[in-house]
């Protein structure tokens, strides 16, 4: 079996930041706070009432029928996968693609939970005969796997990585497997998280998870910030269009970049705490270099889980020095959550988005929120947005999740085509600062 | 969201026609066409009386359900499954409900 190289050709976000990829990645430029104090009735009275609700709403660029079979966490993928799929300049069941050579990743943290507990809501307040017939495929785990891959005319494979916070890492993994073993040609992989409910504001606020930051919502996401307390929670989604190098180039696609490796592992510590002596996060990181065949020092950027929790973030700076050695120096570490908050099963999709972004621009978001460092941390965190250097750039995006799984994606700028809109890029760079007080 | 209904305007819909006039077989007709077009998104215009739910509308299995629950909703009647099975075409749904209603 000859290894082949994996493309990204395609990008699709609906985040907090904004309805698209554009708005998105000018807002993590610009360094803008996409966290806010929630105003839903249901909030008050909660510990933790800060959350980060996707800036458009789906059922507003969705059409209505086709909105409403589906449960949140599947209209944002939706938005989500048919951005990318326009963006790689395909056609939806067009003839670029052989539909037996296509799959479909999508990941999710918890899925349809809305549509669980509303569907529950209806049956004890109106009986049984009054539940929704479509309840069961809006509410399963690959709901949006399956509405998506449908839609596509997918036929090489649907699948639904769950892993909490690290499943969208999974799917990029999985698409980058599929792919060079073989199996298929084009896969869209990515991940998606509905679940900003009173439910989880309560469940996760019970955990001590979340930042009670109410009085300054905004600066409520601080990853590495002496002053961080709990992550922030977030919905939205993210999808990457992967595919066979050769397949890319003989479409004359855009190319963003390569993703050349993946690393998994398992904690097998605690179910929601990371081992302290952070060895299987720091394995992720080693398996997904020699995966790549790629050496600590080729690695120049880090987009870290970093979800602005006392304990994560600091086992997380140990893993990146003992992943890199000596080389932890030249590599510019991020941690976007400041700004998008923590979106569970999409999270990987989006921040992997982020890195190869960064790397196809040469230009790396900052980290907002960060008053005071942490101490000792041993890694160069970026606070503002960085330039990167000329030449061959990797980079690793991390995500970690509860249950104890660590998924390390490298990504690099090959096969990178150039920029399409450079001056835009320039113009949102510019406009970029310290920041965190923009609203 | 799931919890949605299928509510019609209310200047539409005068829930039980036994309290004015009976309903004609075009007003039922009319307030079904709404209800198919809510759940299913199909053109209200395109439900009439000939038309075969599955065949000519395009309405799958599950959204034939929710129409008959909403159609018990609406016009006050009780349509058991056995009895579902059998509304084949938007004509025979309203003849169910004309003669439901007698």
């Amino acid at each position: 079996m000859s290894s082949r190289t994996v493309v990204v050709t395609g990008l699709g976000a609906t985040t907090p930041l904004g309805g698209d990829v554009a708005t998105t990645w000018a807002g993590l430029l610009a360094g803008r706070s996409g966290t806010h104090l929630l105003q839903h009735e249901w909030a008050e009275g909660l510990p933790a009432r800060v959350a980060a609700e996707v800036a458009v709403e789906p059922t507003t660029v969705l059409e209505r029928v086709e909105a409403r079979r589906m449960d949140r966490s599947t209209q944002l993928a939706t938005v989500a996968a048919l951005e990318a799929w326009a963006d790689a300049g395909l056609t939806v069941k067009g003839d670029d693609v052989d539909p037996e050579r296509l799959a479909v990743s999508i990941a999710t943290g918890i899925g349809g939970m809305q549509t669980l507990l509303g569907t529950w809501d209806v049956q004890k307040e109106r009986g049984h005969r009054r539940v929704s017939p479509f309840a069961i495929p809006m509410l399963m785990a690959n709901a949006s796997a399956g509405s998506v891959g449908l839609r596509l005319g997918a036929r090489a494979g649907v699948h639904t990585p769950v892993a909490a916070c690290a499943s969208s890492n999974e799917s990029i993994a999985q698409g980058l497997d599929m792919i060079r073993l073989g199996r298929a040609d084009v896969v869209l992989a990515g991940g998606t998280e509905g679940v900003v409910h009173p439910l989880t504001m309560a469940t996760f606020g019970q955990m001590q998870a979340l930042s009670r930051r109410n009085d300054d919502p905004e600066h409520a996401s601080r990853p590495w910030d002496v002053d961080r307390d709990g992550f922030v929670l977030a919905e939205g989604a993210a999808m990457l269009v992967l595919e066979s190098l050769e397949h890319a180039r003989a479409r004359g696609a855009h190319v963003y970049g390569t993703v050349v490796g993946a690393g998994y592992s398992n904690d097998a510590h605690d179910m929601v705490q990371p081992d302290p002596r952070g060895l299987g996060q720091t394995a992720a990181m080693t398996k997904a270099l020699a995966d790549a065949g790629l050496a600590p020092r080729d690695i120049v950027h880090i987009n870290a889980h970093a979800t602005s929790t006392p304990q994560g973030d600091v086992t997380e700076a140990l893993s990146i020095r003992q992943a890199l050695g000596d080389d932890v120096d030249h590599v510019v570490v991020n941690g976007t959550k400041s700004m998008t908050g923590h979106l569970l099963g999409g999270a990987g999709a989006i921040e992997t988005l982020a890195t190869v972004l960064a790397l196809h621009h040469r230009t790396v978001p900052g980290t907002i929120n960060i008053d005071t460092l942490e101490p000792d941390l041993g890694i160069d965190v970026a606070t503002s947005t960085r330039p990167l250097g000329d030449g061959d750039l990797a980079a690793i995006n991390n995500s970690f999740g509860f249950g104890g799984a660590n998924v390390a994606v490298l990504v690099t700028n090959e096969n990178s085509s150039a920029p399409r809109d450079p001056d835009a890029l320039s113009a949102a760079a510019a406009g970029s600062g310290r920041t965190g007080e923009s609203q | 969201m799931s919890a949605d209904t299928h509510t019609l305007p209310a200047e539409f819909l005068t829930k039980k026609m036994k309290e004015g006039h009976m309903a004609t077989t075009e007003e039922i007709r009319g307030k079904l066409a709404e209800i198919v077009n809510q759940v299913a998104g199909v053109n209200a215009d395109d439900v009439q009386l000939d038309k075969s739910f599955t065949d000519d509308l395009d309405v799958d299995s599950l959204s034939m359900v929710e129409i008959i629950v909403a159609v018990e909703d609406e016009f006050d009647v009780q349509v058991p499954d056995e009895e579902a099975k059998n509304l084949r075409t938007v004509g025979d749904a309203v003849a169910y409900i004309e003669r439901a209603n007698a």
